[in-house]
């Protein structure tokens, strides 16, 4: 039976492989929205799956070559005051500490950059902030402009990260 | 990230027929689509007759620290019989032969019968036999530990009344085993990333059957990127695709989610962001 095995565990290697490339995904899509998240791995050594936040989070822990189960990563994470938002039989997930590259900075907004802001947050272009507060699309831009050069970001997205919770339109 | 795969060795059971393996192989076959434990118990009872001739067989769920069978799965031929002798069967199991010989431990490295162990006579003086075997009529029985699988360790019994297993019929039933073995870990590893991802979808308030839960992998990577405040010329450079391909994602990313503009698509997640 030479290659019939090999055959049958290539095929079930790359339905995993499949399986794991969407939960790769998904486990970045986690990142960008600042959750870290482990997962059991299910092998007999045990272990963690995790997201770039959650392998940062469990570097930081002096324990984390100790760390074996998501109920010790739980409470190691509640005693360091870490928020926990999800625990179930195979994962934890928890808000991450801002990634070094994103450490908020104190921004000296004017009103108007604030208010700009806040229609930016709502999805609206410049041209709609434009109409919105009765200004011209280009002059909305110079305040995008002042506002990025202020936040060290480059583009409206980024600028959107490092806003949360600080201006409301 | 990385996961270890299951053990793809080769086992030598050299009296395996290529008609076997192959029975063997379409029934693996039709059970890797599986993502619920459950399922994969009863489509493997449903099937694997056609591959081994056995008149009892069990796909046994055992207590995790083994000391007792959590629960069971037997052909349907054995069903009645089974449920009717289950207490009996249970509060006799450590008179088991295989057990009481070589312990658990034992029928993980191969296939075991009870008669390597015990003679005839001396079995059916055996409280196992005579309140539970006995009515059973299932006098030969193999065994075989297949692993830890949701906490839990996974015994395959197969009895026989009329005659003992051959050495060829032990092989396959070792084979059928050491496939079920790798078909378990691999559904085990589905179910547990399933789950995982609608348990995160749903934390972003998107479960499974939403939109995001319908996301192809590709799709999803290029979302992160985005929401991450990477410009759509950056991922698609950065994905390896054109401008125009990376604008199509994105537009039927949009439609799905009734927003308009990119923008739209960043302030989405910014605010469901802050809601975390």
């Amino acid at each position: 039976m030479p290659n019939t095995w090999s055959r049958m565990s290539e095929r079930l290697r790359s339905k995993t492989e499949s399986d794991l490339r969407q939960f790769d995904a998904t486990l970045a899509l986690m990142d960008s929205m600042g959750v870290a998240v482990a997962v059991v791995e299910p092998s007999e050594q045990g272990g963690f799956m995790t997201n770039r936040r959650a392998s940062i989070d469990l570097a930081r822990m002096e324990e984390a070559g100790t760390v074996q189960t998501l109920s010790r990563l739980d409470e190691i994470l509640r005693a360091e005051g870490r928020e926990v938002i999800l625990l179930n039989g195979y994962m934890l997930a928890w808000k991450s500490m801002p990634m070094l590259d994103q450490e908020p900075v104190e921004l000296k907004w004017t009103p108007r950059e604030k208010e700009i802001a806040g229609w930016l947050c709502e999805g609206k272009k410049a041209s709609e902030i434009g109409i919105i507060l009765g200004l011209s699309a280009r002059t909305v831009e110079k305040h995008l402009q002042n506002l990025y050069r202020k936040a060290g970001v480059s583009n409206a997205s980024q600028l959107m990260g490092t806003m949360e919770g600080r201006v409301g339109a | 990230m990385t996961i270890k795969q299951g053990s793809s060795a080769q086992p030598r059971l050299p009296d395996v027929r290529q008609a076997d393996l192959r029975r063997v192989n379409a029934l693996c076959r039709d059970l890797t689509d599986c993502t619920e434990w459950s399922n994969l118990a009863s489509e493997f009872i449903t099937r694997v007759e056609k591959c081994f001739s056995a008149e009892n067989l069990a796909w046994n769920e055992i207590s995790p620290d083994y000391g007792c069978i959590s629960g069971w799965e037997v052909t349907p031929g054995y069903a009645h019989t089974a449920e009717e002798f289950r207490e009996p069967l249970l509060a006799h199991l450590p008179e088991h032969p295989v057990l009481t010989s070589v312990g658990w431990e034992g029928l993980n490295k191969e296939p075991l019968l009870m008669s390597q162990f015990v003679g005839d006579s001396i079995f059916r003086q055996s409280g196992l036999y005579r309140e539970a075997y006995r009515f059973i009529d299932a006098r030969y029985q193999i065994a075989f530990d297949l692993g830890r699988f949701f906490g839990k360790p996974l015994l395959f019994s197969f009895n026989r009344s009329g005659r003992d297993f051959d050495q060829r019929e032990k092989q396959l039933f070792h084979l059928i085993c050491l496939r079920m073995q790798e078909i378990c870990s691999h559904v085990e590893r589905r179910h547990v990333l399933m789950e995982s991802r609608k348990a995160l979808l749903d934390l972003l308030g998107l479960d499974g059957s939403d939109t995001l839960g319908e996301l192809s992998s590709s799709e999803t990577v290029s979302l992160a990127m985005l929401i991450e405040g990477n410009d759509v010329g950056n991922i698609a450079k950065e994905r390896g695709v054109g401008r125009n391909s990376q604008d199509r994602m994105f537009g039927r990313i949009r439609e799905r989610l009734g927003l308009e503009s990119n923008l739209q698509l960043r302030a989405y997640f910014a605010r469901l962001k802050s809601s975390l």
